[in-house]
């Protein structure tokens, strides 16, 4: 059966090499994607909410809250919790020893604060702080370790992160949108 | 760097005129590309190659009678190439 499916999608050339003129080189190379979607219904998977999966997702894809995967607590969880909240990364834990490196548009200042700060919009209003602490508390407390990992989220926060091999640097607009997908 | 194809089988590909389509089977993703990119994956799913062959592939494959790319304009188009196929897990670098 297995097969058979195959025999359908072998791969299939047009008959000539194309011929490429200065007109046919394109400033881009794919002009859209459609990600396959499961069969019953809008179900996140883990590998749609990894961030390379995620950036493959076009913008008819129905992303809501998953099913089949678990997804991390947010920024209001984390301010308030007690028992589950890591033991590897205190709640005194400033927010500069975590991500050295402080990219707009978090600053030094703020920066300055704890992790529990950081998740307070009353003490530091900074979105994309907010967060990068909470996912980082997420990926620590291995609420989103099939697909969002710690050391992804410092890249994220420190401006360095690739989502694949040879892709681009995330920028500040992209991480916020597919952070908040990643807790319920 | 070198750059091959990142997908367990190839990825089936159907091109008409400036639109070709690529279904990747391990992912069930499909894929709208420009001949251009489909050309590079193709290239990739034959053999590893790098930027500099790509170019010198591409170029071999230039209409003589009409207007070439220029190697800087190639070079540039082939990269972003190189990377959007890249981010949709097409290709991968690979390890020397």
């Amino acid at each position: 059966m297995a097969d058979e499916k195959n025999q359908e999608v072998i791969p299939t050339v047009d008959g000539s090499r194309r011929r490429f003129t200065s007109a046919g080189v394109a400033a881009t190379g794919v002009v859209m994607s459609l990600a396959a979607r499961p069969v019953l219904g809008c179900t996140s998977s883990e590998a749609a909410l990894s961030p390379s999966g995620w950036s493959s997702i076009n913008a008819s894809r129905c992303v809501g809250p998953a099913s089949t995967v678990s997804l991390g607590k947010s920024p209001g969880f984390w301010k308030h919790e007690g028992r589950e909240w890591p033991t590897s990364v205190p709640k005194t834990t400033l927010y500069r020893s975590v991500f050295p490196v402080c990219t707009p548009p978090f600053n030094n200042s703020q920066a300055a604060y704890t992790l529990l700060d950081a998740l307070q919009p009353q003490v530091v209003n900074n979105e994309f702080g907010r967060l990068i602490a909470t996912a980082y508390l997420n990926a620590v407390s291995r609420k989103t370790a099939p697909y969002l990992r710690p050391e992804q989220v410092v890249q994220m926060a420190t401006g360095s992160f690739l989502p694949s091999t040879g892709g681009k640097v995330w920028d500040t607009t992209t991480i916020i949108a597919y952070l908040k997908i990643t807790f319920d | 760097m070198t750059w091959i194809a990142s997908t367990a089988h190839p990825a089936a590909q159907r091109c008409w005129g400036q639109e070709c389509i690529v279904y990747d089977i391990d992912s069930g993703n499909t894929h709208l590309v420009t001949p251009l990119a489909a050309e590079v994956l193709r290239e990739l799913q034959n053999r590893p190659c790098n930027l500099e062959t790509l170019v010198e592939v591409v170029l071999q494959h230039s209409v003589n009678d009409a207007e070439p790319p220029a190697l800087s304009e190639m070079q540039t188009a082939l990269s972003t190439i190189l990377d959007d196929l890249a981010r949709i897990d097409l290709i991968r670098w690979s390890a020397p």
